[in-house]
């Protein structure tokens, strides 16, 4: 009805303008009052659709006795022409509450329309087209095509719907077939979860704080195990004593709930916090969430353990001893004996696959070639390398080299093998720094001991093995650039 | 997988789980494991002693790829950073093989704690770290005891064989035993392993050569567990020089080699040291 014949109607008419605060507001009014009638109520709120609740009716008894109480809570609550109509979907129920085409609008409350079950795509069937709401081009061409009622638009085929129409078109087709997915649903509580505890006193040392911290990531984890969640990454917050805050994140190697894993990754961020006045509160809360993934271990597996706790472990040792401190070994294509083989520091997960390049890498690489398959009789001495070559002394003999110092003690040597010429990778080094050039960083080694400079070991090298009478085996050589001997490591 | 199969397979699997039946860790050493026949206890302190250069390191090795392959994680905390990785590369890919650097030795206890409250290993290694204090050996034993993990402990208190190691070993028996008993009482250990150069094993049998290739060793490897000590002897083998060809079905044609060509210092070798220095 336009406004000029409302006016024309009543002449005290006053018309106020759409307000959709006070529309949601009578709205809650009313869910409120129908929550008595049925646990589970929600307002459609669509534009049209304002004076529409859909309410759960399944599990509550008769049928006709919930659609006349759902009516007089309505009219308790101002709304006297309120209808109400049952039926499987929600589509079905909106219309059956609108009364059969040809009769009018159902004017009498006290007969709910009720759908029997299964029948709802043979009760829409003569409803006109209008009731499934079709979009513009939908309508025109439904109409220029001669269908007039859902049943007929429902006779259609659905592939063809949707060649032709499009997502929209096919959600139409599925209403006229009585397939609704609205209606009253749970609703959720999507606000991540955040506990705070006030710790009464201020705290000045990391124990009381640690000690708090635990209990409110046990109850952070209960709260994301509540919602099925696992936290990826965590802020902590602390209120300190001169009311300022102080906020930390913490990302998670592995999205958790479990409490004893996140309290691992907190604890190396409070240890190491740095705070300028005692601290009055704590609050903790999960940043990013993800579902939880409920990973099954492997129950013939002789160890299973939580795979975010490993990465938590070995998260806490990198924060404390750097982050070359978890490594993995890898053979590499590499000629000096400190170039043959690198450490993998690069975090990946603990427990999980390995990538395939990598396993291909390890398995060309083939460590141990030197030993026949099968054989276990004999072990081979693993090679130990210095952090860096040291310098030592040595005195030669008659039958070459005899001994030589290395820190405070002579090793007599009995017998000796080289020389063996290697030069270091010239062509990723200027030929004066060793250490200065290698590809990877964490291979690099540092200064050279005993006071050594890194340009005394430039250039080739002739690499001696020398067993000393006390049955080790060293690994020796000799700069060509400074003709100084420095010792590399051992056999062991 | 087919139920036939399963039914093949479960009962052996499942036996794992059976406590009695569960033992220690292996060390894939056929000597060794005669000599510890229940294996490396699970739940203990094992104090390993073996000076650097001994073949220690070989051992340790073999104990974590034997591990390794009944399916169990292995940390090796490399209190010294010596660790070659090439040396240890192939464990990689049997499993979860972790090698723990810390900056210095004495986190190497801190690390082993973190590593077995995490429940993942079966066998923890740490490797050239100082003695630890009463207090932390009782707590990490107690921590290997709850997630029933072997914690191996390879002290850095042993120095390095040396010139003034020539005593030892006129009395190498005695010694072991010693330093085994001494273990023990240090880490609370249920078990020590002393690994020292069988008499004899050391001495190669062409002294002076320049050419010989060090041969490989026996070494006697003493087990302490609060009776007598027994003892195995284990051969550790020679490395070849990493730009020769190592696999094993080739020849080694270097001279002093059995089968090889000539021995000692020959024009060839000096040629390839043509500024050796002068005898003084």
């Amino acid at each position: 009805m336009a406004l000029a014949e409302a006016r024309a109607l009543a002449g005290d008419l006053r018309a106020l303008p759409w307000d959709p605060e006070r529309v949601a507001r009578a709205a809650l009014e009313v869910a409120t009052g129908l929550l008595a009638a049925s646990p589970r109520v929600a307002w459609a709120g669509e534009r049209g659709n304002e004076g529409v609740w859909w309410v759960d009716a399944a599990g509550l008894g008769s049928e006709p006795k919930l659609a006349q109480q759902l009516c007089r809570i309505a009219n308790c609550l101002r709304f006297g022409r309120a209808r109400a109509g049952i039926a499987d979907s929600a589509i079905a129920a909106y219309a059956a509450a609108c009364g059969r085409p040809g009769t009018g609008p159902k004017r009498n409350t006290a007969t709910p329309g009720i759908v029997p079950p299964g029948d709802d795509a043979a009760f829409l069937a003569p409803f006109p087209l209008a009731l499934i709401a079709p979009h513009e081009d939908l309508a025109e061409t439904c109409h220029a095509l001669g269908l007039r009622i859902v049943g007929q638009f429902a006779a259609l085929d659905a592939d063809e719907v949707e060649a032709r129409f499009g997502p929209e078109g096919l959600a139409a087709h599925r209403l006229a077939r009585g397939f609704d997915t609205r209606g009253p649903t749970t609703p959720r509580d999507d606000a991540l979860p955040i506990i705070a505890c006030d710790l009464g006193s201020p705290v000045a040392t990391a124990e009381p704080l640690l000690f708090v911290l635990k209990a409110t990531l046990a109850s952070l984890g209960s709260a994301l195990r509540a919602k099925g969640l696992a936290a990826r990454e965590l802020a902590l917050t602390l209120t300190l004593d001169d009311g300022s805050t102080a906020e930390k994140t913490v990302r998670l190697a592995r999205p958790t709930s479990h409490e004893g894993v996140l309290f691992d990754h907190c604890r190396a961020a409070v240890e190491n916090w740095k705070l300028a006045e005692p601290v009055t509160a704590l609050a903790v809360r999960a940043v990013v969430a993800v579902p939880a993934s409920g990973e099954q271990g492997d129950l013939l597996a002789p160890r299973w353990a939580d795979p975010a706790a490993l990465d938590a472990a070995f998260d806490r040792i990198r924060g404390s001893e750097g982050a070359d401190a978890v490594a993995q070994p890898l053979v590499r294509d590499g000629h000096l004996p400190r170039d043959a083989g690198a450490w993998r520091t690069e975090e990946l997960a603990a427990a999980g696959e390995r990538p395939a390049r990598w396993r291909a890498e390890a398995s060309t690489n083939g460590a141990q070639p030197g030993a026949p398959p099968g054989s276990r009789e004999q072990q081979s001495a693993a090679l130990r390398l210095l952090q860096s070559p040291a310098l030592i002394r040595i005195r030669l003999g008659r039958s070459g080299l005899e001994a030589f110092r290395h820190g405070e003690t002579w090793h007599d040597v009995t017998t000796w093998s080289g020389p063996e010429r290697l030069a270091p990778r010239w062509w990723v080094m200027d030929g004066t720094d060793t250490a200065a050039h290698h590809a990877d960083p964490a291979d690099a080694p540092s200064a050279p001991a005993d006071g050594a400079r890194s340009g005394a070991i430039a250039g080739p090298r002739d690499y001696y093995s020398a067993r000393t009478a006390d049955g080790a085996l060293w690994l020796l050589f000799r700069a060509g650039a400074s003709r100084q001997w420095f010792v590399e490591g051992w056999w062991d | 997988m087919t139920a036939p199969n399963l039914k093949l397979i479960l009962p052996e699997r499942l036996q794992r789980f059976v406590p009695a039946a569960r033992r220690g860790l292996a060390f894939g050493i056929p000597a060794l494991d005669a000599l510890l026949p229940l294996g490396l206890p699970r739940g203990q302190i094992t104090a390993f002693d073996a000076p650097l250069g001994s073949g220690g390191t070989a051992l340790l090795l073999a104990l974590a790829e034997a591990t390794l392959r009944a399916d169990e994680g292995v940390a090796f905390v490399d209190a010294a950073r010596t660790l070659a990785p090439q040396a240890a590369a192939h464990l990689a890919d049997l499993g979860s093989f972790w090698v723990i650097r810390p900056r210095g030795t004495e986190s190497a206890w801190w690390c082993a704690d973190v590593l077995l409250r995490t429940g993942s290993f079966g066998l923890v290694v740490v490797d050239q770290a100082p003695a630890p204090s009463r207090a932390v050996a009782v707590r990490l034993q107690r921590l290997a005891r709850d997630k029933d993990a072997a914690l191996v402990v390879r002290g850095a208190s042993v120095r390095p064989l040396s010139g003034e190691g020539r005593e030892e070993r006129g009395d190498a028996g005695r010694q072991s035993a010693a330093s085994a008993t001494h273990n023990l009482s240090v880490f609370g250990a249920a078990l020590a392993l002393s690994v020292r150069p069988a008499e004899g094993g050391f001495i190669p049998t062409a002294p002076g050569s320049g050419a010989a290739w060090p041969a490989p060793r026996p070494v006697r490897v003493v087990v302490e567990k609060g009776g007598a000590p027994r003892a195995a002897e284990v051969s550790v083998g020679a490395p070849l020089p990493h730009r020769l060809c190592p696999h094993w079905a080739v020849r080694d044609r270097r001279a002093g080699r059995p089968g090889g060509g000539i021995s000692g210092r020959t024009q060839r070798q000096r040629a390839a040291q043509p500024d050796w220095p002068a005898s003084p």
